[in-house]
């Protein structure tokens, strides 16, 4: 498949940012015991971190299936019908991202023209708040992506999955996981 | 007007299929955009300010430290030890399954992770024993509630960050409700099992109950840790969530050793999106809570119930209604999100106390995960045992009663959700 490894790359992403977030939290605590010190910078830098996970994983959740809606009414229509409710969800989605994109570019922007500096770190505000137009962006794209592919057919409907499915699915990858430990 | 707006944008977002968070968000910006006064930059900053939240920062650790905690190996373990000590009972198997569920729920923070954990094992193991597949599907179903029911419970983190209630005082509520849901629940399967003849188990030998018990310590201190650390002033509730991912994680690599070091990515992957689903949700379910804030919705409803009179118990009652209807349509973290800012003031201005509404709500949000059409729960042990979810909902019915039985208790008897954190803080 074409952009294969921007797939990886994304899902690597995540991964590594909730690691870090993890490690500097857990750091955090081991260095106020153990040596009696607590770096200042570390909760904002935490902070970043999370936004980042959530704002760059939103766009990655739509691909994967992750995100969950309510699909009672829309599988009980017709193929036809579902396909233009589907079509149209894609649609209001498509606004969403668009008016998450407009907003978060007047934001960094503006906060870009009056220079705030972070708390304890030695950068400007701005810079790791840029996850907000990049995130919507992609966001944007995808929903594009899934909107044309309903107007060309290929496509049914929003294909949201539940967690139902994600639970099993991790408990899935789990099982394999442990029966592959389980292997020399 | 703008009220109903909102809610009515809202309610016809979701029921196009979109995903929840969006129809949340969307809905919030297209009432704020028509019909409020806010920028649209500051609008996107609400959204940011999520990330920005400490409270709300636990919920990624506890995701990962569960997701660390269900890679089979606990919950076989804590199986094994319930199995042990109740087996030699008629319905023994099943009351160890309870058993089961509340050890399990000690160390995982949500409830279809705990049916997942725990029903894909002992449900097949009931009916190797002659147990009826609805029977175990059905016990399994309405335990696996207990996940966000006893500490750590993310549903509680989010109704802490909500309310600004403490999460420590919340954990330690919940510990006496869950133990009796899980004694209501063994004591329902044993008059049940009185009356269709179950069968039971040789009884273990004690060597064996000591043995098991030592087995299944690892997982267990995952929770003393926890509630420890919190409540002896260690660290943060954040923190505390932080430590226990990283515990879970020597614990299933090093000391259970049922994942090897190359497994672990993909459980970070796996976490990392079950994290972004959440988030995405509470992000939009806050612009939506800010937008019935700047509308002053909360206050105006307030004075209202309050000129209406309406004693301690009418509210409760009005209250219970309330969220096991929104629980029928809507994910937990959403509906607490968008109600408790609604509920808190009311209830503050009846004398509730915070962490006692905070129970009531946990416990609704748990019967809203047995119940269709939006039932978690249901979905997830119709995926583990091939029934279909008409034949879950009917096999999960019964023990609903229980629950039913158990919420009134929990609403009138605050004295149970209170004495614990009133007792040590």
């Amino acid at each position: 498949m074409r952009f294969a490894w921007l797939r990886r790359l994304e899902e690597w992403l995540i991964a590594a940012l909730l690691a870090a977030m993890t490690l500097i939290t857990f750091g955090q605590v081991v260095a106020r015991y153990v040596f009696n010190y607590s770096f200042v910078w570390a909760l904002e830098l935490v902070t970043y971190l999370f936004a980042a996970l959530i704002f760059l994983g939103m766009a990655y959740g739509v691909r994967v299936g992750a995100h969950i809606g309510v699909d009672v009414l829309v599988k009980a229509l017709r193929p036809g019908a579902a396909r233009v409710v589907g079509a149209l969800a894609a649609l209001l989605c498509v606004v969403y991202s668009g008016i998450g994109l407009v907003g978060s570019v007047t934001y960094i922007e503006k906060i870009r023209e009056v220079g705030i500096l972070a708390q304890d770190l030695p950068i400007e505000q701005w810079v790791p708040r840029t996850v907000l137009p990049i995130g919507f962006a992609i966001l944007l794209l995808r929903f594009l992506q899934i909107l044309f592919r309903i107007a060309t057919g290929r496509q049914q409907g929003m294909q949201l999955s539940d967690e139902a499915a994600e639970a099993l699915k991790l408990k899935a990858d789990n099982d394999a996981a442990a029966d592959g430990a389980a292997r020399p | 007007m703008t009220t109903a707006v909102l809610f009515v944008t809202l309610l016809v977002l979701m029921f196009l299929g979109m995903p929840i968070a969006i129809a949340l968000g969307l809905a919030s910006l297209l009432t704020i955009l028509t019909l409020g006064h806010d920028s649209l930059a500051s609008l996107v900053l609400k959204l940011y300010e999520t990330a920005e939240h400490f409270t709300l920062l636990a919920i990624p650790f506890f995701i990962l430290s569960g997701a660390f905690m269900t890679t089979g190996g606990v919950a076989k373990r804590m199986i094994r030890f319930a199995n042990a000590c109740l087996g030699h009972f008629r319905g023994g198997l099943a009351m160890a399954s309870v058993l089961a569920c509340m050890l399990f729920a000690a160390v995982s923070g949500s409830s279809p992770a705990t049916v997942v954990a725990v029903g894909s094992i002992v449900i097949a193991g009931m009916v190797r024993a002659g147990y009826t597949q609805e029977f175990a599907a059905g016990v399994i179903c309405n335990a696996g509630t207990l996940g966000i029911l006893i500490p750590p419970s993310i549903v509680m983190v989010v109704y802490a960050a909500a309310t600004e209630t403490s999460v420590g005082k919340l954990f330690l509520a919940g510990i006496l409700p869950g133990i009796v849901l899980g004694l209501m629940l063994m004591a329902a399967i044993y008059v049940r099992a009185r009356m269709i003849d179950l069968p039971r188990q040789p009884r273990a030998t004690f060597r064996e109950v000591i043995t098991a018990a030592r087995e299944s310590l690892w997982g267990m201190l995952l929770l003393v840790i926890i509630l420890g650390g919190i409540y002896g002033g260690i660290f943060t509730p954040t923190e505390a969530a932080a430590v226990a991912a990283v515990y879970a994680f020597i614990i299933a690599v090093f000391v259970y050793r049922d994942i090897g070091m190359r497994h672990v990515p993909q459980v970070l992957v796996d976490a990392a999106k079950v994290t972004v689903m959440l988030m995405f949700i509470v992000a939009n379910a806050l612009l939506f809570a800010h937008v019935l804030t700047t509308e002053r919705i909360p206050q105006a409803i307030t004075e209202q119930i309050l000129s209406m009179g309406m004693s301690q118990w009418q509210f409760l009652l009005v209250v219970n209604i309330l969220l096991l209807v929104a629980g029928n349509f809507m994910e937990p973290t959403g509906i607490i999100l968008i109600l408790a800012p609604i509920l808190f003031p009311i209830a503050t201005q009846l004398g509730i106390d915070p962490v006692h509404l905070g129970i009531i709500m946990v416990v609704n949000m748990e019967i809203g995960m047995v119940t269709p059409p939006v039932g978690l729960n249901l979905f997830v042990t119709a995926g583990i045992t091939n029934m279909s979810i008409v034949q879950v909902v009917r096999a999960a019915l019964p023990w609903l009663t229980v629950l039913f039985v158990f919420l009134l208790i929990i609403t009138y008897v605050p004295w149970l959700s209170l004495v614990v954190p009133d007792l040590l803080f």
